[in-house]
């Protein structure tokens, strides 16, 4: 194959940098870390070896799946609300005039120009027991007691959201402005109401868009750290958190590097479930 | 029986289409022709429903649809880009209109089957769009529209992406079907021989206005302006003194140009007429033939079935169009003397 195509291998070359950077920053820590993940842990003192002991002891210690687990809700949390709150963005940043657009793409994108931890204190600000939102409603007396509207996953993926939204809407903007609009006109002409011509051509036309915003929300969301510590206070642990937790305070890399390769693993077959799923429907 | 009365669309400063009146009567094929940018688009637009006009009014079987949204309007639409649903196989696509009016199953299946005989294209069931060729996916095009038996067809340059063979047959196809259905059909093109060979009618759209409407034959011999004149075939365009009368023929020159015509009584000093390049006849010069003129032979155009002659005559330059006569005929060199020939009823008079 490799030189079949006039050139091509130049075009490897061309790739030679970031392949030496991805070598470098990516793929031999990734190795390092699957190696430590079959090292052995005792008392302080790591061990190279080949034993599956350290995923053992992830799998059955009760607390390691549990959080895994919160992990792939909040993710999932986090992956439905950029969906359903991005799609109608999308649409209307292609229904709009280059003004408009400009505005909502401005709009979107802020919140990743701004610092993780300012942003989360202004997130504290408004949902916390003694917040804007809480405060507002306490006065109003429409609630006569604060709302739990922190510390738990519903805080956390609000704020999440507000960030990974961007990430979700451009790819769905990107495969939306892609549809020939005479496609869809085609469709009206042939008696589709707009709904119709919404649900049987824009939105199956729109799909590949959708999966790749939504793809990018959950691995982006899978690796959520420091927003749930901030947002969650110690009641939202992410997997991630607990690795760290592992790593920095336990100092059983091993153990962590095993809990690593669990969340790999997890994306990897939740992503993989996805497409499938999706490649027999359409 | 379609009826367009006084159809207007601004965008903003610019004037897209400017007080069309038009009528389609039941089984007629009528085309817009004009250079681009002159609103043939738009005014289809406004006949589908896509576009909102800022003036006049559509009406279809006696009922004004202009406020009509297009999915209610009955209409057929074909684009030069066939905008076939690329996610649906090709029966898919053609049941697509059918399946939205909520026909049963049997009947979708049915008819589709029948419109995909009608394209000949029933062997392609089952094929996504991207596996058809250019001509195969227009094909597919029309069928989806003529399945939902239109009121209307609308066809904004359907084959301007086919190559030339592909186009004529095409064009072929496309008439005997429109025929067979008796569906009036608007078709839009910028390719003069397609309108010419195609159309019941032709209006010539030029700058957002119809400047003439008639049927080809009308347009090609008896153009109200020159625009329509040049934009319809090739033509001289002459602006001529009137010198005087001979009989019932006016007699109009300038330099060494004599023409006689057929005009109406005028008190005009000068006049604008236009001649078919097909209809000035050359002859060896020394042929003496009464009422000829001598010009010289500027160029030879050679197009194979045709070769075309700019004679320049004192100060004009007349086309001259001579159907390859072959070894043996009169075929003049560049540079030599012949004489012109121009029948008087092949002078036709201009209006601007
Ligand atoms: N949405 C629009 N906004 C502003 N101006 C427009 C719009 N659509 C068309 N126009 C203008 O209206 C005029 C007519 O356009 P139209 O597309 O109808 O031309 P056309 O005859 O179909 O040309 P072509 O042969 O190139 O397709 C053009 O000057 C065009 O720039
Ligand atoms: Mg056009």
């Amino acid at each position: 194959m490799l030189g079949s195509e006039d050139g091509s291998w130049k075009a490897w070359l061309l790739l030679l940098p970031v392949a030496a950077v991805y070598a470098a920053t990516f793929v031999v820590p990734l190795g390092l870390i699957f190696g430590l993940s079959l090292a052995e842990f005792d008392a302080g003192v790591v061990t190279p070896g080949f034993d599956l002991s350290n995923y053992e002891a992830a799998l059955t210690d009760g607390l390691t799946l549990p959080i895994l687990w919160r992990t792939v809700e909040l993710a999932a949390m986090v992956t439905i609300g950029a969906a359903v709150m991005g799609y109608p963005v999308a649409l209307q940043m292609r229904r709009s005039g280059p003004v408009l657009r400009t505005v909502i793409l401005a709009l979107i994108v802020a919140p990743l120009l701004t610092s993780v931890i300012v942003r989360n204190v202004a997130w504290l600000l408004v949902l916390g027991r003694t917040g804007f939102i809480n405060e507002t409603l306490m006065a109003t007396g429409l609630i006569s007691r604060p709302l739990p509207l922190m510390y738990n996953n519903f805080g956390v993926a609000l704020a999440t959201l507000h960030v990974y939204l961007t990430f979700a809407a451009l790819p769905i903007y990107a495969a939306l402005v892609s549809i020939d609009r005479r496609i869809e006109e085609s469709a009206a002409s042939l008696g589709a109401s707009p709904s119709a011509v919404f649900w049987r051509v824009t939105f199956p036309l729109s799909r590949s868009g959708l999966i790749a915003g939504c793809s990018l929300v959950f691995i982006l969301s899978m690796g959520l750290y420091l927003t749930p510590a901030i947002m969650g206070g110690s009641f939202v642990v992410t997997t991630p958190m607990l690795i760290t937790d592992l790593a920095r305070n336990q100092y059983n890399w091993p153990l962590a590097s095993a809990v690593s390769v669990l969340l790999l693993l997890a994306i990897g077959l939740i992503l993989m479930a996805t497409m499938s799923l999706q490649r027999r429907r359409g | 029986m379609i009826v367009l009365k006084s159809l207007t669309k601004r965008f903003g400063e610019v004037t897209a289409v400017r007080d069309v009146t038009l009528t389609v009567t039941p089984g007629e094929f009528v085309t817009l022709l004009g250079p681009s940018g002159c609103g043939k688009t738009t005014t289809l637009r406004m006949i589908a429903g896509f576009t909102a006009p800022t003036g006049g009014r559509v009406e279809m079987a006696g009922t004004d649809v202009t406020g009509r949204p297009p999915h209610r309007r009955e209409v057929g639409l074909v684009f030069q880009s066939y905008a076939l649903f690329p996610h649906m196989s090709v029966q898919d696509n053609v049941g697509f209109g059918l399946k939205m009016r909520k026909r049963p199953a049997e009947e979708v299946a049915r008819r589709v089957d029948e419109a995909l005989g009608l394209v000949k294209l029933a062997d392609f069931a089952d094929r996504y769009p991207s596996a058809l060729s250019g001509g195969q996916q227009q094909r597919v095009a029309l069928a989806r529209a003529l399945v939902i038996r239109p009121q209307l067809l609308l066809l904004d340059e359907p084959f301007g992406a086919l190559d030339k063979q592909l186009r004529d047959h095409m064009q072929i196809e496309l008439r005997t079907l429109q025929r067979q259905l008796a569906l009036p059909t608007i078709f839009v093109t910028h390719d003069q021989g397609e309108a010419l060979s195609m159309s019941d009618r032709v209006a010539i759209m030029n700058a957002g206005e119809v400047v003439q409407i008639g049927t080809p034959t009308e347009l090609y011999e008896r153009p109200r302006t020159a625009f329509v004149a040049t934009f319809l075939g090739r033509s001289n365009v002459l602006e001529l003194d009137v010198i005087g009368r001979e009989g019932p023929l006016t007699v109009l020159g300038r330099a060494g140009l004599r023409l006689h015509a057929t005009l109406p009584q005028s008190t005009a000093s000068t006049r604008r007429v236009m001649v078919r390049p097909e209809r000035v006849a050359m002859r060896p010069p020394d042929a003496g033939a009464p009422g000829a003129m001598t010009g010289t032979v500027r160029a030879a155009n050679y197009f194979g079935q045709s070769i075309d002659y700019p004679i320049e005559v004192g100060a004009e330059t007349v086309e001259a169009m001579s159907v390859n006569p072959g070894a043996g005929g009169f075929l003049p060199e560049i540079g030599a003397e012949v004489d012109l020939e121009i029948a008087s009823d092949a002078v036709w008079p201009l209006d601007d």
